[in-house]
């Protein structure tokens, strides 16, 4: 019986030495993004749309929304599992899409509905780790850039709230991680990890629609399946395998989103305070009868829901830089973090001193102006082989940095084309491409230095590691809204072009 | 003596060694000499004369140096940046100073918008509402020792400053109020 345990011991001791690095970041991660989480106790920005929403599902009330509902129908089941406001009215909710002060109830909690965000956020790190870790073989370094998805202060800000982005950024780095996985395990690709990844792409589309730029990584799967026969020409063979993976990745990503759109319609049950949005007479009498879950009113549910989505999308105003107190920018400016955004503040007079508890996202500027200096060399490296015909020193990190830079360029460059108001947060889909394709272009300019185990490259990349916590601890006031006096609001202002708006 | 090798790795350490002491230039804050404590007081109601009831909602002390709170059409000081609020506030300056050479003295008061200007008690010279940034020139006899001296500014809408500058008789000199001389000492 010792020896059993002593095994068993042993055995636990050798898995954690094992996992370590992923262990010390998961509590990391979850210290950073899941300390109370709560507060602030009241909504900000978003909050206001996404818990109405999330209630509506709570309550089985009819809605209609810009973005697709999987992110709501998480806050909401989250809200009904952890039930933080047992005895607390929250009907109010249901009435409206966009929830005012005076609505809400005294003493309610938003634990429940920020819970999958936080949640799912501070699991990406795995994600992250994973994806750095089969890319570099190399685990110290995807330990210590694994940091850069903890220690964002804009990341925090967006994901401790009950909005989209953490859990979108969950499903995209997972998408990541499940292609990087089946390219780098050295079997040959089978169709269904063309199933696979559709299924996962089709729950981040499912949550916002931006992440549908994930669909480069079909094409990129389908580059590596057919390498050989891309270098061979040998259209015969491309087509027959173009003809089976396209509705094998294509078709579980569209059933996916079917399934989600399914069950929002099947749970919209009522209408309240004549909130029919774009619903057709069909819809409406469907509704009525209690047929909500009937393939036929899925058919006209799914239209009148996609034609909502639509034309809500084109009545969005334009960026108008002019307009005082535009919270939007222009797309080109989020690289170097233009402009913030004041989600809330409270000013509060203690002892006389004026302090302000701002709540603002705001770039880590070490690890944005980074991910920015990773572009510029990745595309330098790009052009240097296929402009100047330079020879890559690693072929496998030299295609992988074309993938995450591409994917980079991808995102903005479309992102370009839309004209209604965008804003800084619809930066952290790409950030996180960047953030990844940094740590790899480090790791190719440093590979020598990393193949030897040079103690200078460690001493380095682990001060610079301490620095981006460090910048990050700095600003933590905006992200955390803790109390800032006038001075210490000064002292964090680094650039005039961030825009970051004093309140006295 | 072993040279340090120029390669890869030392150009991460000067740039992380940049990257760091550009950080702590920058939120090291200003520091200037303690010499005028500069009282500003943020009324909850409009101003529109110097003389006017005070309702104070706020008030903070800024130390500066010199009275040269008059940059850029704003009550800003050149190194602490804006100083005031966004509008409607008062300043209070109380100091006191040396005259080293008894004489005639000239002040020039600048202000945007309306000042009281006393030395010793005695009010000298004042412009009571707003106005665009304007100096006054104010005379006043001076015997040799401690004198003391109380600046009062408001600044009601739209553009500020305030600026204070001394000189030994008409046509002497100019120093800003702050910056000692063979006349007087702050």
């Amino acid at each position: 019986m010792p020896n059993k345990l002593q095994h068993l011991a042993m055995n636990l001791y050798a898995l954690t030495l094992k996992n370590i690095y992923p262990l010390i970041l998961l509590i990391c991660s979850f210290g950073i993004y899941f300390t109370y989480y709560g507060t602030p106790g009241a909504m900000f920005w978003d909050e206001n749309y996404h818990v109405a929403s999330a209630q509506k599902h709570i309550d089985g009330v009819m809605y209609m929304e810009p973005h697709p509902p999987l992110g709501k129908m998480l806050m909401g089941l989250a809200e009904s599992v952890i039930d933080p406001n047992a005895g607390i009215d929250k009907q109010k909710f249901t009435q409206t899409d966009h929830i005012e002060g005076s609505d809400t109830p005294a003493g309610m909690k938003y634990t429940g509905y920020r819970w999958p965000s936080v949640v799912l956020m501070a699991l990406s790190v795995l994600f992250f780790y994973g994806i750095l870790r089969r890319i570099t073989q190399n685990q110290l370094i995807a330990f210590l850039f694994s940091s850069f998805i903890i220690f964002d202060n804009a990341l925090v800000i967006q994901a401790r709230a009950a909005m989209l982005e953490g859990i979108q950024l969950f499903f995209v780095l997972a998408e990541l991680y499940c292609f990087v996985s089946v390219v780098t395990r050295g079997t040959p690709i089978r169709l269904k990890d063309y199933a696979l990844l559709g299924v996962i792409i089709g729950l981040g589309i499912s949550v916002k629609v931006t992440s549908a730029i994930e669909l480069l990584l079909f094409v990129m799967l389908f580059g590596v399946d057919q390498w050989k026969n891309i270098q061979t020409f040998n259209y015969r063979k491309l087509t027959k395998r173009l003809i089976i993976t396209v509705p094998t990745g294509v078709i579980p990503l569209v059933l996916v989103f079917l399934s989600i759109f399914y069950i929002h319609i099947g749970m919209g049950t009522k209408v309240v305070a004549g909130k029919t949005y774009k619903a057709s007479p069909e819809y409406l009498q469907a509704i009525q009868r209690g047929d909500t879950w009937s393939p036929s009113t899925f058919i006209v549910g799914l239209r009148d829901n996609l034609k909502y989505m639509s034309e809500y999308a084109d009545g969005v105003p334009k960026l108008d830089e002019c307009k005082p107190g535009e919270n939007g920018s222009f797309a080109m400016d989020w690289l170097l973090g233009k402009k913030t955004i004041s989600y809330r503040w409270d000013k509060d007079t203690v002892n006389g001193k004026v302090e302000v508890r701002y709540m603002s996202i705001v770039a880590n500027p070490v690890i944005w102006f980074s991910v920015l200096a990773g572009i510029v060399l990745s595309l330098g490296l790009i052009m240097s082989k296929f402009i100047y015909g330079q020879k890559e020193k690693d072929t496998p990190l030299f295609y992988w940095i074309c993938a995450l830079t591409s994917l980079y360029m991808f995102y903005m460059i479309a992102i370009l084309q839309i004209e209604r108001v965008m804003y800084l947060y619809h930066y952290l889909v790409p950030l996180v491409f960047g953030m990844l394709n940094f740590a790899l272009i480090f790791s190719y300019i440093y590979r020598e230095d990393i193949l030897a185990n040079r103690k200078h490259l460690w001493i380095n990349l682990s001060l610079y590691v301490a620095l981006v916590i460090a910048v990050f601890a700095f600003f933590s006031p905006f992200t955390y809204g803790f109390p800032m006096t006038e001075n210490q609001f000064d002292m964090r202002n680094w650039f005039s072009f961030w825009k970051l708006q004093v309140v006295q | 003596m072993k040279a340090i090798p120029f390669n890869k790795n030392t150009v991460f350490s000067i740039l992380l060694a940049v990257v760091v002491v550009a950080i702590i230039y920058r939120i090291t804050p200003p520091y200037v000499e303690d010499v005028f404590d500069v009282v500003i007081s943020k009324n909850r109601t409009t101003i529109t004369d110097i003389h006017q009831t005070r309702d104070i909602e706020m008030t903070k002390v800024v130390k500066v140096d010199r009275i040269n709170l008059a940059e850029k059409n704003r009550f800003r000081h050149p190194k602490l940046g804006d100083i005031g609020y966004s509008g409607d506030y008062f300043v209070d300056i109380d100091s006191t100073f040396l005259v080293k050479k008894p004489g005639a003295y000239v002040f020039y008061v600048g202000s945007d918008d309306g000042f009281v200007f006393s030395v010793d008690g005695k009010k000298i010279c004042e412009w009571t509402h707003e106005r665009p940034f304007t100096t006054d020139v104010c005379h006043v006899n001076l015997t040799a020792g401690d004198h003391s001296f109380k600046l009062a500014y408001y600044q009601g809408y739209g553009n500020s400053g305030l600026a204070m500058s001394y000189a030994f008789a008409a046509g002497g000199k100019q120093y800003l109020a702050g910056d000692n001389s063979r006349y007087l000492e702050f």
